[in-house]
C-alpha cells in the first residue's frame, strides 16, 4: 500500500526577475519519510522550502500539503526552520516560544520539552538577543519541536552548531523519524544526510536531476581507479567499453570510472584482458553520496 | 481571534519601544495641558481657565490630544516594520498564521492603542472638569462628549493610515520620514496645487478636522473678524465644523486603509 502523500510539488517555477531559480520542479515526498533535498548554492533548496512554506510566492505551479492546496491548517501541522532563526530580540525565549503555543493552540508545557530537547533549559529566560549564533539555531530547532508537529521542514539545520550541537541534532533527527515522523532535509553535509536520510533528491540550476532512496541512488554503481601502461588503448576503450557511465582521467595513467548497474571490477579487469591490456591498476571505491553528488554536479 | 490577542500581547507589551513612545504621548499630552492651564488670558467671554471647565473640556482636551496623533501613527509603524525587521511575520507565517491574522493582530493593537488614547483624555478631561468646576457631576457635564468619540475615530485613522506607510515601506526610517512628509508638506502641496476642487476631502486634512478648534476658539475667531483683525485662526475656525459626512468619509478612509494593507501582505513575499 502507497503511503500518506506529505508534500507533493508540481511544475514549480520561481523566477527572481530574469534569473530562473526553480524550473518546473516535481518532488514528491510521503509519510515517514526523510527527504534530503541537495544541490550546490543557488540551486534552488531554500527557494523551494520558503515556496512551500508560504513565505514566498511562486511564478507557476503547484505544492500540496497533506493532498491539499497549502493554507495556514497545513503548515500548524510542521515545524520549520527556513534559513537563520527568527525571534523578538527583546523577547526571552520561553516568551518567543510563548507566542508559537498560541499560534498553535497547544498548552505551554510543551515549552519546557522543546527547550530540554535542544539543551536551552536553564537559559529559558535569557533574551533571544543575548544568545550566541549556535544557541540560537538551538532555539530554532527547539521551536521547530514545538508541539510535536507530524513535519519537520529543516533548512540549513547545522548551520552555526557547534560539535556537540551537531550530535544533538542527529540524535533529534533519529528519534523523531523513530517516531514515524516525516522529515524534509536541505544540508550541504552529505556524509551526514547519507546518514539520516532515507530518500535524496538532488538539484542543480532549479532542476531535480535525480531522486529516489538513499540506498538505490548508491547501490548498483561502483567507483573504480584503473590504470595500465598502455594509456593510448585504455584510453579509446574507456569510450566503447558497455559497463562505464562516467569516467574522468587522474592523471596520465590513472582513470576514475563510475560503473553502470550492468558492471562490476571483475567483468571490467576481464573485458581490458580480452581487448589485451592488462590493467596495472584496479581499486574499487565505495560509492557515496558525496561522490555521487559531484558527478552530477559536473 | 483569542490567540493573535495573546500573541501581539507577548510581543507588543514587552517591547521597549512601545512603553517609551507611549509614555512619551503621555507625558507630553499632559505637560501641554497643565502648561496652557497655568496661562492666565481673558479676552471678552473667551478665558483660558474656562477650556478647562465642563463642557468646555471635552472638546478642548480632544483637540490638543489630536496634536499628538503622529507620535501614535509613528508608534504603529515602528511595530510594523520592526516585524519586518526581526523576519518575525515571516516566522509567523511558517508556524501557522496567514496574512489575514498577521492583519487582525495589528488592527487589535491599534484598537488597545487608541482606546488608551481614549482613556486618557475622558480621565483627564473628568480631572480637569471635576477640579474647575463648582457644581457637582450631573448629566450637563457630559453635554459636548462626543467629541471624544470622534477623537477615537481619529487616531483609528491615524494609525491605520500609519499602518499602511509601514507595509509599503517595511523600513522605519523610511516609513515615519514618509508619513511625516505625506502629512505636512505632502499633501498640502498636493491639495493646493493640483486637487484643488477636492481637498476638504483628502485624508490627512479631513482626519486632522475630526477634532477641530475648540468652540470658544472660534467664537473668539469671529469676533477678532467682526472687528476687522483678521487673522489665519478665524479662517480655519469657519472651515473646522466636523459634520457627519466627515465622520463617516473618515470610516471609508480606515477601510480603504485596512484593504489595501491586506491587498499588500497578501501579495508579499516574507
Amino acid at each position: 500500500m502507497a503511503s500518506e502523500s506529505i508534500l507533493e510539488i508540481r511544475n514549480l517555477t520561481k523566477n527572481y526577475g530574469r534569473l530562473r531559480a526553480l524550473n518546473g520542479l516535481n518532488l514528491h515526498v510521503r509519510q515517514g519519510e526523510i527527504y534530503g533535498l541537495l544541490g550546490p548554492n543557488g540551486s534552488g533548496k531554500t527557494t523551494t522550502l520558503s515556496i512551500v512554506m508560504g513565505i514566498l510566492k511562486e511564478t507557476a505551479g503547484d505544492c500540496y500539503w497533506f493532498d491539499r492546496k497549502p493554507g495556514y491548517q497545513s503548515r500548524l501541522r510542521i515545524g520549520s526552520l527556513i534559513e537563520d532563526p527568527h525571534f523578538y530580540p527583546y523577547l526571552t525565549l520561553y516568551d518567543n516560544l510563548r507566542i508559537i503555543t498560541w499560534i498553535k493552540e497547544l498548552p505551554e508545557s510543551q515549552i519546557n520539552y522543546s527547550l530540554g530537547m535542544t539543551g536551552l533549559l536553564k537559559r529559558k529566560y535569557s533574551r533571544f538577543r543575548t544568545l550566541s549564533s549556535g544557541l540560537k539555531q538551538r532555539l530554532a530547532i527547539a521551536a521547530v519541536l514545538v508541539g510535536d508537529p507530524e513535519v519537520l521542514v529543516l533548512d540549513e539545520p547545522t548551520k552555526s552548531l557547534d560539535p556537540e550541537g551537531f550530535s544533538d541534532l542527529r540524535d533529534i533527527i533519529q528519534k523523531e523519524a523513530e517516531k514515524g515522523k516525516t522529515i524534509i532535509l536541505s544540508s550541504h553535509i552529505l556524509d551526514e544526510v547519507e546518514k539520516v536520510c532515507t530518500h535524496v533528491g538532488i538539484l542543480k540550476s532549479g532542476e531535480l536531476v535525480t531522486e529516489g532512496k538513499v540506498e538505490d541512488i548508491l547501490s548498483g554503481k561502483e567507483v573504480v581507479f584503473i590504470s595500465s601502461e598502455d594509456t593510448g588503448n585504455t584510453a579509446r576503450l574507456l569510450d566503447r567499453c558497455p559497463f562505464i557511465e562516467k569516467y574522468e582521467k587522474q592523471d596520465s595513467r590513472e582513470y576514475k570510472l563510475l560503473l553502470n548497474k550492468k558492471g562490476s571490477p571483475a567483468e571490467l579487469n576481464k573485458y581490458f584482458f580480452d581487448q589485451g591490456i592488462v590493467l596495472s591498476k584496479l581499486v574499487k571505491q565505495k560509492n557515496t553520496l558525496e561522490s555521487e553528488f559531484l558527478q552530477l554536479m559536473k | 481571534m483569542k490567540k493573535l490577542i495573546h500573541v501581539e500581547n507577548i510581543k507588543t507589551f514587552s517591547s521597549n519601544t512601545f512603553r517609551v513612545i507611549l509614555s512619551l504621548h503621555f507625558l507630553f499630552y499632559i505637560l501641554v495641558v497643565l502648561a496652557v492651564s497655568r496661562i492666565e488670558l481673558s479676552m471678552g467671554a473667551f478665558s483660558i481657565g474656562r477650556l478647562y471647565q465642563f463642557p468646555n473640556v471635552w472638546e478642548y482636551f480632544s483637540w490638543v490630544a489630536s496634536w499628538f496623533n503622529i507620535l501614535l501613527g509613528i508608534l504603529v509603524i515602528v511595530l510594523i516594520c520592526n516585524e519586518f525587521r526581526f523576519y518575525t511575520f515571516r516566522q509567523q507565517i511558517m508556524n501557522g498564521l496567514n496574512e489575514g491574522h498577521l492583519l487582525l493582530g495589528k488592527i487589535y493593537m491599534i484598537v488597545v492603542i487608541a482606546l488608551y488614547a481614549l482613556l486618557l483624555v475622558i480621565v483627564s478631561s473628568l480631572v480637569s472638569g471635576y477640579i474647575t468646576g463648582s457644581e457637582p457631576l450631573g448629566l450637563s457635564q457630559f453635554a459636548g462628549m462626543e467629541v471624544v468619540g470622534v477623537y477615537f475615530l481619529q487616531t483609528l485613522a491615524y494609525m491605520s493610515m500609519a499602518m499602511l506607510f509601514a507595509m509599503l515601506f517595511k523600513n522605519n526610517g523610511l516609513a515615519i520620514v514618509t508619513f511625516i512628509l505625506y502629512l505636512f508638506p505632502g499633501e498640502v502641496i498636493l491639495r493646493n496645487l493640483i486637487f484643488t476642487n477636492i481637498q476638504e476631502y483628502f485624508p490627512a486634512k479631513l482626519i486632522s478636522g475630526l477634532t477641530p478648534l475648540p468652540l470658544m476658539f472660534r467664537d473668539q475667531a469671529k469676533s477678532l473678524k467682526s472687528i476687522g483683525m483678521e487673522f489665519n485662526t478665524a479662517q480655519a475656525a469657519e472651515t473646522a465644523l466636523v459634520t457627519p459626512q466627515e465622520t463617516v468619509i473618515a470610516i471609508v478612509y480606515i477601510a480603504a486603509f485596512l484593504s489595501i494593507t491586506y491587498w499588500i501582505l497578501k501579495r508579499k513575499s516574507y
